[in-house]
């Protein structure tokens, strides 16, 4: 397909300075004829970027998106956030099977949620090993007890409990030698208080518990680890209990095999972990994109420990959508990146391959990216080229290139026939579908 | 797609000036425009019916039963976001010990013709999973007295009357939106700076022990001890 005669090129009706910036509504897109999927298709090495601005409301983005004979490849925002524990039937539930390295002699298990009242027991963590009719260590409150741990046949009542419609932290560690236990709980006021003043550091604090608990006892490698049911059987669904479930949110857990200092804990308060720490046994975390696939997310391993969602139910899964990670697909291969994205702020992201290997840029800056599991790619999105949707979301100064040439750059706003001018000269007009809008005020 | 009356709209809107109606001459939205909850100001409220002084407290809450029944049915349709029960004059809570005793009349009355069946009131009230509800509904309970100076959260803000403000939960999501999981930290963070800010800090050592009801009558200072109201004679 040949360029078309510069002279005959549709002038913009509507443009600013940047260009403006596309509007999606819940699910606007703007699309290429299908008869031009070859002429756009990049072969080789490329680079798809735009500035993207997700909101709290942005579930999955699509910033750019490509399918044909030629070429496959998506530019994605996938929102990190927290997972919701419904009460009651059908049953809310992560369950790691047959885990792989559980600590045996000593741990630290962290914490982040916000619990809702339902039951008079909540169970927020459980480990059975299979045969077994009950947990072989489980993190429970009750309404006489507070936070229980219980370890084989063990159990160490603290009468400290949760605090109800807030999110906190915490966290428990336990050495078999001494049989010690310490339980962390942030300092909820210093947390709320330091969104208003950067001066005041949210910190974990000194244990607000110690004490003592199956001494001498091994855990097990090999169980069923679930977050928010008591198991009566390890790993049987139908033998979960859901009187004495989570109801609330969770949105990170960590399990470590040593005993971690206060320090190394509001150290990595606040951070994202790579996976690959010293100690870390798994990490997870829940993203749309995961738990569109009933998978949660381990920062340690794809292909190990691997925590299977139940009842992820309608949308939203993902609440508290404040940060978002980069997803490039090309082919059958993916990255992502730790949240680099913020809600609410604008961010140029840039993602293609360069001598074979992806790589993703944000802000002009080469993001650590750690590959996907395949199993979790999207399939079969059709013969297409979008931009967007990136629900709720703004998209603007879209740009492909191979090399130094320039495929298509929509940068300057709509056509007298209202569709998204190209304006590099190749004719790659985009018609606005599905409610996507172009607004000429709005811009990076 | 339910079936709907050709006239239940404009029903509803009677009600709902009605109900608006008599929550403006409780006077309650003095307190909603001036206390210093960043949501309160736009909060659509119901009030009781007006207080008949012949009828007694048990008299008048029968009264107004088959009302706060009706506000729970429509709430979600109306977007309400609470529901207020007047009780009239210093002597239903110039003191603590009113407050709390009339409080615990107000509730278990409730409770004891709850028509879910529920009767929230009759069981174990300081356990980290209660809270009050009627009709199927949970609700968060504030108060405002009298009694309160007006250095306190509760602060009533010259009124002599009691407010006893029903708020369902699902009233809670719509004030942070369906993408929030709980009222995000930023905005308790501008609620607490405000309420210090004008002299009427309250305790959050309240808020976070594990039982509902501890924060439905609060203590006169800071540190008392929670007000067990449900014990009340």
């Amino acid at each position: 397909m040949t360029a078309p005669d510069p002279a005959e090129r549709p002038e913009p009706i509507a443009a600013s300075e940047h260009g403006g910036a596309l509007s999606c509504g819940d699910a606007g897109i703007a699309r290429l004829g299908a008869a031009q999927l070859a002429a756009i298709a990049p072969r080789g090495d490329f680079t798809a970027e735009a500035w993207v601005r997700p909101t709290i409301s942005t579930t999955l983005g699509d910033v750019v998106v490509h399918d044909s004979a030629h070429a496959r490849y998506a530019l994605q925002l996938d929102p990190l956030g927290s997972l919701q524990f419904r009460a009651g039937l059908p049953r809310s539930f992560m369950m790691v099977p047959y885990f792989e390295g559980f600590p045996a002699a000593r741990w630290t298990i962290e914490l982040a949620l916000c619990p809702f009242r339902a039951n008079r027991a909540s169970t927020l963590l459980s480990y059975t090993l299979p045969g077994d009719s009950r947990p072989a260590l489980a993190i429970f409150e009750e309404r006489d007890r507070g936070l229980v741990v219980r370890i084989g046949d063990d159990e160490l009542a603290t009468r400290r409990y949760m605090d109800y419609c807030q999110w906190q932290h915490l966290a428990l560690t336990w050495d078999a030698e001494t049989g010690a236990l310490a339980m962390f709980h942030d300092d909820r006021d210093r947390t709320v208080a330091a969104v208003l003043d950067p001066a005041i550091s949210a910190s974990l604090g000194e244990p607000v518990f110690h004490g003592h608990v199956a001494r001498g006892h091994r855990v097990r490698d090999g169980g069923f680890l679930v977050l928010g049911m008591d198991q009566r059987r390890a790993g049987d669904i139908a033998a979960f209990a859901p009187e004495t479930a989570f109801f609330g949110f969770m949105s990170r857990i960590r399990i470590w095999d040593h005993v971690r200092a206060r320090r190394d804990l509001e150290a990595d308060q606040g951070r994202w972990l790579r996976g690959d720490e010293p100690g870390l046994v798994a990490c997870y975390r829940f993203s749309a994109l995961a738990a569109a696939r009933g998978e949660s997310v381990n920062a340690c391993a794809n292909d190990r420990n691997i925590g299977q969602l139940g009842n992820a139910g309608a949308e939203p899964v993902i609440h508290d959508r404040h940060h978002f990670r980069a997803v490039l697909t090309v082919r059958d291969a993916a990255i992502a990146t730790g949240p680099v994205l913020t809600a609410g702020r604008w961010a140029r992201i840039a993602g293609g391959v360069r001598d074979g290997k992806l790589e993703l840029d944000i802000d002009g800056r080469r993001e650590p990216a750690a590959p996907l599991p395949s199993r979790l790619l999207a399939r079969d999105v059709g013969r297409v080229f979008r931009i967007g949707p990136v629900p709720a979301g703004l998209i603007a100064g879209v740009r492909l290139r191979t090399g130094a040439h320039v495929l298509a750059c929509y940068d300057q706003g709509v056509t007298s026939a209202g569709e998204l001018l190209d304006s590099s000269g190749n004719g790659h007009h985009l018609a606005l579908c599905e409610g996507m809008r172009y607004m000429p005020s709005h811009a990076p | 797609m339910t079936a709907r009356s050709a006239s239940e709209p404009s029903v509803l809107e009677a009600w709902h000036g009605e109900a608006t109606t008599w929550a403006a001459a409780a006077r309650l939205v003095v307190i909603q425009q001036q206390t210093h909850c960043i949501f309160a100001p736009a909060a659509r409220l119901w009030g009781s019916p007006p207080w008949q002084p012949a009828l007694g407290l048990a008299g008048n809450l029968e009264h107004c039963l088959p009302h706060f029944i009706r506000f729970v049915d429509v709430a979600r349709e109306l977007r309400l976001d609470g529901y207020a029960i007047t009780l009239p004059g210093a002597e239903h809570g110039a003191t603590l010990a009113l407050l709390a005793r009339h409080t615990r009349g107000v509730l278990e009355f409730l409770s004891d013709r709850d028509p879910a069946g529920d009767h929230c009131m009759r069981r174990p009230i300081e356990s980290p999973e209660w809270v009050f509800s009627f009709g199927g509904e949970p609700f968060f309970i504030n108060t405002f007295a009298p009694c309160y100076p007006s250095g306190h959260s509760r602060y009533g803000f010259g009124a002599d009357d009691v407010f006893v403000l029903l708020q369902p939960r699902h009233s809670f999501a719509r004030a942070y939106g369906k993408a929030a999981s709980v009222v995000p930290n930023v905005a308790r963070a501008r609620i607490r700076s405000d309420y210090a800010a004008h002299g009427r800090r309250y305790s959050t050592a309240i808020s976070t022990v594990p039982f509902e009801a501890h924060r439905i009558v609060r203590p006169l200072q800071i540190d008392d001890p929670p007000v067990r109201f449900w014990e009340a004679g």
